[in-house]
């Protein structure tokens, strides 16, 4: 008997991630990794290896916090940078998205800009800084521009990638019914196709845009950057140690909220 | 003849490559009438998709000229195309792939969500609505492809190779699938294909296209009703006309 005639089409892919025993040990190595970091980092000024002014223990820390929490110069700081962080990330990102897709479905726009690309793009955003303060002075308009600068190419190429990667065959299905117009196309299948492409590349300048909050708050722009500087000119470094944190904890936090949004939007990814 | 869905009239047609130019057509004429299913069959790369893509409007002929006598209803689109592979979008729900083509009709979305269910039930798969593509099977998607087209209910419905993809027991299914549905709407339907068997079990017709520019080398009617035994079609003089022709 040959009959080989059993439909076996839609068996379910089984793909339960190795979880149990073994991710629980990971989590009790990882934090048991901190505890000694902390607890080295803590032994070092306090047996008289270094001076607690080069690298203030973290015990001291809570108490820096704290003081900086009831002066209020925590909160001022922190809502300074966010502002130029989502100022400039808001600017440097739409742009970019925008330019990008531009360049990715216009071959004529590509080329037109081909030339100003290579010209522009090697320039480190920081090397922006003397024109920032030129145009903008010391100001949120200077290092808003200056993390506009960070991010804005990062988002371009993401975007020419992620538009000129779309599938051929998948916008001839809008040609074959009826969606003909750039517009008609963008929406129903360029934007959503390349979706996953130019949202990894905002992912990844929201970490560039931190480092370039940083960089021109050092200038002198109020905000985390200027605090920092302004603590390390008295030797509190204790203090420039908590803004450290507050900078990794906020980045963090960014990098939560956007990976929820992008999950949700991608919900239809296997 | 007025009863002419299809006019094609000294259609020409060049492949451009890199070093010299390949006739693909050259004027070809072909009429299809009105609620005829005609299937056109040829070895890969003789111009049966180009036929396609060029009635669909995705190709534009070089030469000559075709009419489409086709309705244009409201709420309609004349045409609509199955492609070999599915192509569903795979960020869109089943029931929204299927709504695809009645955007920018002007429908209300109540209307546009209806049409689309009644086409998913056409094809039996009322009850994956809510589903992603990938967790459809291949044969699924294959008729979720079809339902997609159906919706749009088109005078004309091209299909490309649709079921060519599919493992055997799939496609005889969907073979008779669309039996049932082409027998509940009376569609013209011009479906390409290099599958013999599957052209002489579906169609009215059969158009064998061969040669470098293209010509209908053979052109016959089949009169059997249906349902048609798949033995008896496989081995019919039809199919060892066809496949001498498609020998030579």
């Amino acid at each position: 008997m040959t009959d080989a005639a059993l439909p076996s089409l839609s068996q379910t892919p089984s793909r339960s991630r190795a979880k149990g025993p073994w991710s629980l040990g990971k989590t009790a190595l990882g934090l048991a990794g901190l505890a000694i970091f902390l607890l080295l980092w803590e032994a070092a000024p306090g047996f008289g290896l270094i001076s607690p002014l080069l690298l203030p223990p973290p015990s001291s820390l809570p108490g820096a916090f704290w003081r900086d929490l009831q002066s209020g110069a925590w909160h001022e700081a922190m809502f300074a940078s966010l502002s130029h962080y989502l100022l400039g990330l808001a600017l440097g990102s739409g742009l970019g998205v925008g330019l990008g897709v531009w360049a990715g479905v216009s071959p004529q726009f590509e080329a037109a800009t081909s030339y100003i690309v290579r010209i522009l793009r090697p320039i480190p955003g920081l090397a922006w800084v003397p024109f920032a303060i030129i145009w903008f002075g010391v100001s949120t308009g200077g290092a808003t521009f200056i993390v506009a600068v960070g991010v804005f190419w990062i988002n371009f190429f993401a975007a020419v990638a992620a538009v000129q990667a779309v599938d051929r065959d998948l916008i001839e299905v809008a040609d074959a019914f009826g969606h003909r117009s750039i517009r008609a196309k963008l929406a129903k299948i360029i934007l959503p196709a390349a979706a996953p492409g130019i949202l990894g590349g905002l992912r990844t300048g929201l970490g560039q845009a931190w480092m370039a909050v940083v960089a021109a708050e050092l200038f002198g722009v109020p905000g985390l950057g200027q605090r920092m500087m302004q603590a390390s000119s008295l030797l509190a470094t204790e203090i420039v140690v908590v803004y450290m944190l507050t900078i990794a904890a906020l980045y963090g936090l960014c990098d939560y909220l956007f990976v929820l949004w992008r999950d949700a939007l991608l919900k239809w990814k296997p | 003849m007025s009863n002419a869905a299809i006019t094609l009239d000294r259609l020409g047609l060049s492949f451009v490559g890199a070093d010299r130019v390949t006739p693909i057509f050259e004027a070809f004429d072909l009429r299809v009438s009105r609620g005829e299913f005609v299937a056109i069959v040829g070895r890969s790369g003789v111009g049966k998709s180009t036929l396609l893509r060029i009635l669909a409007g995705l190709a534009k002929p070089s030469a000559g000229r075709f009419d489409l006598a086709l309705s244009d209803k409201k709420g309609t689109r004349p045409i609509a195309l199955v492609f070999q592979d599915s192509r569903l979008l795979p960020w869109r729900r089943i029931l929204a792939n299927v709504e695809l083509g009645l955007e920018g009709l002007g429908l209300s979305k109540q209307d546009r969500r209806k049409r689309a269910e009644d086409a998913l039930a056409l094809v039996g798969l009322a009850d994956q609505a809510g589903k992603w593509p990938h967790q459809l099977s291949g044969g699924q998607r294959q008729r979720v492809a079809l339902a997609r087209a159906l919706a749009v209910d088109p005078d004309l419905l091209l299909m490309d190779e649709p079921f060519a993809a599919l493992d055997a027991i799939t496609r005889r299914f969907l073979q008779d699938e669309l039996l049932r549905i082409r027998a509940a709407t009376g569609k013209t339907i011009l479906f390409v294909t290099h599958d013999v068997d599957e052209a002489l079990y579906l169609a009215d017709r059969v158009v064998l296209l061969a040669g470098s520019p293209a010509r209908a080398r053979l052109d016959r009617r089949i009169d059997a009703a249906h349902p048609r035994a798949r033995d008896a079609v496989a081995s019919s003089d039809l199919a060892q006309d066809i496949h001498r022709a498609l020998e030579v």
